[in-house]
């Protein structure tokens, strides 16, 4: 016997709806009465907000212009030029995208702190990177530049060839074939990238804690602080409700810059081609070099900083000792007495394995049905469905915030990590899954039905085939997320269950070459263990799949 | 005028043009004709100058154009798909050319204004080009093409995204801004009927070379070779054993064939069987008996099949299976001995 349609629907919906609003929208309730009401008000607050909203905006202006630096050469390459390794060049452009702000932070680290590479190179040197505002801005480009290149390339590169050949033949030289047709015919790409770029660089806030400090006040930086360093849950709460709104504004001006996006037709093959005169191979040649270096440097860099020696042994002030060392790791293994937590540091791995195994389990278990409702939506799911990307508009930290209003930071159990992770990771889930089950024509399933299936083998033989890549897809990217979310970790995590990046974070603000080595040293298994999940997503989406 | 010498372009490795020479006189429209891959396209895209050949030269006027690019040759360019730009009006498409060339505005407003009256497109300016259907894109592109006065048109399929009807009329607008601006064109199509009805000349384009070149009438008449006659759908080809001078062994029987070639006997060659629709027997025609097979309605008569896969036109109705007396004309499409024997060393039969 089955349920009728309607009632079977509701149930659908029961369990999502009740996660979303207990963990979501009643927090956000508590957020908006708490920053609405005349506690948060102050004189002090009111004078000391501009500021912060101010260098908020100025630093995600700054850093989107230079992501542009670099990203519109590097989509140009992409689009237009054939070269060796092209395809590695746009998945190492790609993998920063998804690495998590610790290891981007501990990279930058490795290369350019006071115990980093610059200065085994370089020792005389009095050079400053790290809790500079550069760091920040540098650390920005590195994460973005594939928006660039997804967006403004894949723009460019449908533009049809027929367009530029007839301007060329109408007597534009290259110089105007760029003013007058390609640039003009990329502005509405180039204004979505800008909008997202701007949003990711807006709601920045490991990188910013991390490489440049607390000093860098923006307005995630700041509610962290009002929320654990300086207590005042109302300013924080404000805050929150500022950063939401501007969110939600540039995500509606993004959505509205994708609309007008023109589809033009589709070339009917690559109009990338081999670079052929000086000039273009000067162009491609040097943007592949730098593209490269900028974006492996990095990723190599702490690896192998996190086995090598190149301080002082303790107590031996004299010689600098270097070579290869395993000591990092194996120190991980120990609870020395007043180290920053209750276990020994190893037992993050778990613990993050741990919250990422959960994670997978709470948004798959709640995106199916949600995904499945919304493949043949009815009047009031269409109206549901943009509540379910509110929480993307969330950052992360406010997203710690609500929990923390509405639970009590002593009620706090483990458990509000992977929920608060969820949170982040349900709506990519959703959005992964949807198209999957669109995908799948009704027909096939009464193909399968007809020539004598049972309703439980059409799901097997049909659906279940087609959906598991996507589920497997969807379920990386939560175990990913998971694994690498810093800010609602930050404000959640309970000492005795601490997680990678919280431990990293840990090691990375405490002086001393030790906690250092560590942090490297950890870093380097997060960075190994996102990458595997990277590589997952990556293989099963690259065959036959374009980019984007 | 334009005078191509000796041609040749290879594309990821194999030929795609080869030797391939040629002049378009001042006026004239010459119809570049081929399948799909046959390298028309490219041909266009090397006089236009966005690709360049591997070897041989292309000369305007007496002057090479190996080192003018292409924004400074003063050809038009006419695409199937149009490449319309997006961003920009009817009116600012139209003037894009005549911005580049930098003209006076009150210029630049005339002569859109008179080109959008010749293409039937008065008070369409303020027109978003995305929104115009295929045949109005296409006359937008034509006269973007020829606002700024080429010396040279080239349109590349340019109706072959548009249905019948439509076609017929922009053929015939085509063919009149032709006659009156003087502009000399080159027209590339793989539909026959559009090649013979609109040009001047035609050139048969086959596997990279220039196959067949002469008037509609002329060519059609003497397609010259089994895939010609095939591809312009001239009656029916066969193959037959020379037993004599002028005459040869077909399934049909023994025919005559008019042919200057000096043919060994017993050599195989490819022979044209046209149907003789004057009637009047001569010394040229003669007349097979086929058994129908297969009877198609054609509005005019009826096209029957015989059981060899011939196929004639008749005016009244038959049965299948009925005997048929049929007039015809032999034609030798032997294509020579140089060629045949170098198509011989490609294809091993």
């Amino acid at each position: 016997m089955t349920i009728s349609s309607p009632v079977r629907r509701v149930l659908l919906w029961i369990p999502p709806l009740i996660f979303l609003v207990g963990f979501f929208f009643v927090p956000l309730t508590r957020i908006l009465s708490l920053g609405l009401g005349s506690n948060a008000w102050t004189e002090d607050n009111l004078e000391h907000i501009p500021l912060v909203f101010g260098f908020t905006i100025y630093q995600a202006t700054l850093s989107t212009v230079l992501t542009f630096l670099l990203g519109i050469p590097a989509a140009i390459l992409f689009a237009r030029y054939e070269f060796w390794g092209k395809l590695w060049l746009r998945v190492l452009t790609a993998v920063p995208f998804m690495l998590p702000t610790v290891v981007v932070a501990a990279a930058y680290h490795s290369m350019l702190s006071s115990r980093g590479w610059i200065h085994l190179f370089l020792p005389k040197l009095d050079f400053q990177f790290i809790g500079t505002l550069g760091a920040i801005l540098v650390a920005h480009v590195f994460y973005n530049t594939t928006i660039v290149i997804r967006i403004v390339g894949t723009a460019l590169a449908r533009l049809d060839p027929a367009m530029e050949q007839a301007a060329r033949s109408l007597g534009a030289n290259s110089t105007r074939v760029w003013m007058h047709l390609l640039f003009p015919l990329m502005r509405p790409s180039m204004l979505a990238a800008a909008l997202l770029v701007f949003l990711f660089d807006f709601t920045s806030f490991g990188v910013i804690l991390l490489l440049g400090g607390m000093q860098f006040l923006t307005l995630e930086v700041e509610i962290y602080l009002r929320v654990l360093r300086i207590p005042d849950l109302p300013l924080a709460s404000l805050l929150s409700i500022i950063q939401l709104g501007c969110t939600l504004l540039v995500s509606l001006a993004y959505t509205r810059a994708l609309s007008i996006f023109r589809v033009q037709s589709a070339p009917r093959f690559s109009i990338a081609r081999h670079p052929k005169t000086g000039l273009e191979r000067a162009f491609a040649y040097s943007m592949v070099m730098l593209l490269v270096i900028f974006f492996l440097l990095p990723l190599v860099s702490l690896p192998i900083r996190s086995v090598s020696r190149l301080e002082a042994d303790r107590g031996d002030r004299a010689d600098v000792q270097s070579g290869i060392t395993f000591e990092y790791y194996r120190e991980l293994f120990n609870n020395r007495r007043g180290s920053l937590f209750h276990v020994p540091p190893f037992r993050a791995v778990f613990n993050s394995l741990g919250f990422a195994g959960i994670t997978v389990l709470l948004s798959l278990g709640l995106g199916f049905p949600v995904a499945h409702a919304l493949s043949h939506p009815s009047r009031l799911e269409r109206f549901l469905d943009p509540l379910l990307l509110l929480p993307l508009g969330a950052s992360a930290v406010m997203l710690g915030l609500g929990l923390i209003l509405s639970f009590g930071r002593a009620l706090l159990s483990p458990l509000f990590v992977p929920i608060a992770h969820t949170l982040v990771a349900l709506p990519f889930v959703i959005r992964v899954l949807q198209p999957a089950i669109n995908s799948i024509p009704e027909r096939l399933r009464q193909a399968a039905a007809v020539l004598g299936a049972s309703p439980w083998r059409v799901w097997w033989t049909v659906d279940w085939p087609i959906l598991s890549r996507a589920t497997l897809s969807a379920a990386t990217f939560a175990f990913t997320v998971s694994l690498g979310e810093f800010g609602a970790t930050l404000l959640l995590y309970r000492p005795e269950f601490p997680t990678l990046p919280v431990v990293i974070e840990g090691y990375l603000s405490q002086p001393g070459g030790l906690n250092y080595g560590q942090s490297m040293a950890m870093s380097t298994i997060l960075m190994v263990l996102t990458l595997v999940c990277i590589l997952t997503i990556e293989k099963i989406r690259l065959p036959g799949s374009d980019f984007s | 005028m334009l005078k191509l010498t000796h041609v040749s372009k290879m594309y990821e490795g194999a030929p795609l043009l080869r030797d391939i020479s040629f002049t378009v006189e001042p006026g004239e429209t010459t119809c570049m004709l081929g399948a799909s891959g046959s390298g028309k396209t490219t041909l266009l895209k090397l006089i236009a100058g966005l690709e360049s050949p591997d070897s041989g030269t292309i000369f305007f006027h007496g002057v090479d154009l190996r080192n003018s690019p292409p924004h400074a040759r003063d050809f038009g360019l006419v695409f199937q798909d149009y490449g319309l730009f997006p961003h920009l009006n009817v009116f600012e498409n139209i003037a894009f050319g005549l911005r580049m060339q930098r003209c006076s505005s009150d210029e630049i407003r005339g002569r859109v204004m008179s080109w959008l009256k010749r293409v039937d497109l008065a008070g369409f300016e303020e027109r978003t080009v995305t929104d115009l259907s295929g045949g109005e894109q296409q006359r937008v592109a034509l006269a973007r093409a020829l606002a700024p006065k080429p010396r040279l048109l080239m349109l590349d399929e340019p109706l072959g995204a548009l249905d019948r009807n439509l076609k017929e009329g922009l053929l015939g607008q085509l063919r009149g801004i032709l006659r009156e601006s003087h502009i000399p064109a080159i027209y590339v199509t793989h539909d026959q009927e559009e090649a013979l009805e609109f040009s001047d000349r035609i050139m048969l384009l086959h596997e990279g070379r220039i196959v067949r070149e002469g008037t509609p009438p002329q060519v059609y008449r003497e397609p010259g070779s089994a895939w010609a006659a095939k591809f312009l759908n001239v009656g029916n080809v066969l193959e037959g054993v020379m037993i004599e001078n002028h005459r040869v062994r077909t399934t049909y029987g023994v025919l005559p064939i008019p042919c200057g070639h000096d043919h060994p006997r017993g050599e195989i060659i490819p022979i044209l069987v046209i149907q003789n629709h004057a009637g009047r027997p001569n010394r040229e025609s003669s007349t097979i008996r086929v058994k129908v097979e297969d009877v198609l309605f054609q509005g005019d008569g009826f096209e029957i099949r015989d059981q060899k896969g011939m196929s004639f036109h008749v005016g009244r109705e038959v049965k299948i299976g009925q005997d048929l007396q049929i007039g015809i004309r032999i034609q030798c499409l032997h294509e020579g001995p140089e060629k045949e024997s170098r198509r011989r060393s490609r294809l091993p039969i």
